[in-house]
Order: C-alpha cells, then structure tokens, then sequence
C-alpha cells in the first residue's frame, strides 16, 4: 500500500503543472547576448505574435526615416508566461500599434529581451515602464 | 490499477494536455526536435539534413552532420561534429571553433552563455563577405555543436531579426526528456516538429 493516499498524490497535480509549463522558459538560457543595462523603446506597428516553445516571439516593424521599416524579433517567456501577462490573439492583431521596451541585443542588430509593452487599448502588460 | 499507478497516468495526461502547443497569430516558425543529436531549434522552414566531415586542428576529420536551411538572405545551420573517435577538452574545443570564426572576419560580441544546463559562447561576426552571423558553441554529451545564422549582402542588419530567433531558440535535449510543445521522434537525423 502506498504512503500517500491518491487525493494527496492528485493535490499536487497543479504545482506540477504549473511548474512544468514555467520551466522551459524559466530554465532555457542566460539571455547573454541581450544588454540587460540597457532599456529601449520601440514604436511601431505589430507583424505577429508567435507563441511557440520554448519562447515566444513577437515581430514589430519600426518605421523609419526615409519611409523604409525595419523588423524587430522580440524575445518573450515560455507559453504560459505569455498567456499569464494577457498576451494573447484576442489582445493584440497583426497590425496593431504598439510601443516596446526591451532589453536590445549587444550586438545592435534588431531584436531584444521583452521588457513591457503597452497594447492598443493602452493596457500595460510586463514591467512597468522605466 | 493501482492508486499510484492511476496517479502516475494522471500526472502525465495532465502535463501532456498542459505542454500542447498553442496557437500563434503567424505560424512560419517552428520547433524542430532531434532527439539523437540531442537538440532543438526553431527554424522557419524545414531543415535538410546534410552529411559531412569536419577538420580538427590537429587535422583528423571527424563525422558532421549539418542541419540547414537556406532562406530569404540567411542561411540557418547547426552543425553537430561527434567527437568521439577524438576524445577532445571541452572547452579547449569550443575555443578552437570560436577562433575559427575570427578568421572569415571581426567579432564584434563574444560572451559566455548558458544553455540548459549547458555552458558555450556566443558570438556575433561581421564577415569579411559583408555578412552577418549569429554564432552559439556548444560542446555537449561529446559533440560539438555550432549554430549558425548568416545573413548575407546586401544589408543584412535588416535580416537580424531573423537570426536573433534561430540563435535565441538553440536548447538541449537530454535522452528521453520531455520538452514543452515539441514533439519527438526517433532516429538519427530525423527531426520532429513542434509550435
């Protein structure tokens, strides 16, 4: 017979998932190439939010001068974290505007580490902005 | 069933249903699982699987097998060389890869960084071509793995995005390890595919 009655083993069947469902993004790496003293803000206009394992990514072009755009990848949490912050279709749409904050890549190239965000409906979701 | 055997099956129905992959507004990007090699990645497209040698710096050809795609300016690989028959220092080999990068050009980042539980280097290059690549070194379970996105001329900052998500999504998969929205299938080479 076991030690621990089945209700018990079941009770735990939640913490579990919840930590199964943060692990990936929580774990995954060290984030080393983005620049986590820095914060910038990007303005622009949504491309797509892909919520994929183990992070999800969303897409913004920024305009710039001259008339040309250039497109972003910004790093994001794993799935749940996602859907936790309120990062969902239903929230944002291809070609929603949106403003950005990130941690921007070394490198200067254009992505970065998702700071916070501000959505259409002016909700602020993430960090608050610095 | 025992109580506990029943608790066992629940646990993971749970967790299985919990991991299944969710929906995205633009879905070209995708997980891609090799499961013996032991890593996933995202491309944007399906990869090929190619066979090749890769030279040691005391000149021994050791097995490679490239897994690539070449898109839209950029060419996204990993290459995984099985150092096995060359017994090699981990991190003497995941030195002698990076300085092999600073030979086609200058290294404008190189940094420590962490994968799982695994640690390697990460680079990003301005080739003599004009190119940019997006570099990860890893030496994990005896195999050096490189990744690599190079956007080519002209104007490949403008496809940095791009190698920003190839890089940033590099993980390692222990033997039988269950990851998150990706699925997995057997055989060598053989990848499975995931949201």
């Amino acid at each position: 017979m076991s030690r621990f009655p089945l209700a018990r083993r079941l009770g735990l069947l939640p913490l579990l998932v919840l930590l199964a469902q943060a692990a990936p993004a929580a774990a995954h790496h060290s984030f080393a190439m983005f620049d986590r003293d820095r914060t910038v803000t990007l303005a622009g206009t949504v491309k797509a939010l892909q919520i994929i394992s183990p992070h999800g990514w969303l897409r913004v072009l920024v305009a710039e001068a001259g008339g040309s755009q250039d497109e972003w990848s910004i790093e994001l949490g794993g799935p749940f974290q996602i859907k936790t912050m309120g990062l969902t279709q239903d929230a944002l749409h291809a070609g929603d505007k949106i403003t950005v904050q990130i941690h921007p890549l070394r490198d200067g190239s254009y992505g970065g580490q998702f700071v916070s965000a501000t959505l259409p409906n002016g909700q602020v979701i993430g960090q608050r902005p610095a | 069933m025992t109580p506990a055997r029943t608790a066992r099956a629940a646990t993971l129905l749970i967790l299985a249903l919990a991991m299944a992959p969710a929906a995205a507004m633009a879905q070209e990007w995708k997980a891609y699982s090799f499961p013996s090699p032991g890593f996933a990645v995202q491309f944007p497209a399906p990869p090929q699987v190619e066979q090749d040698s890769f030279k040691t710096a005391a000149g021994q050809a050791l097995p490679m097998t490239r897994y690539v795609l070449r898109q839209d300016g950029i060419v996204y690989s990993v290459e995984v060389t099985d150092f096995s028959g060359a017994p090699a220092d981990k991190l003497a080999t995941i030195a002698a890869a990076e300085k092999s990068f600073a030979t086609g050009g200058k290294v404008s980042v190189a940094i420590d960084a962490r994968i799982n539980r695994e640690f390697g280097r990460e680079l990003s290059v301005t080739g003599n071509d004009g190119s940019r690549s997006t570099v990860a070194i890893f030496f994990v379970g005896g195999q050096l793995v490189e990744l690599v996105a190079k956007a080519l001329p002209p104007n490949p900052l403008a496809r940095s995005a791009d190698a920003n998500q190839f890089q940033q999504s590099l993980q390692f998969v222990g033997p039988g390890e269950l990851l998150g929205g990706v699925n997995h299938y057997g055989g060598a080479g053989a990848p499975g595919v995931g949201r």
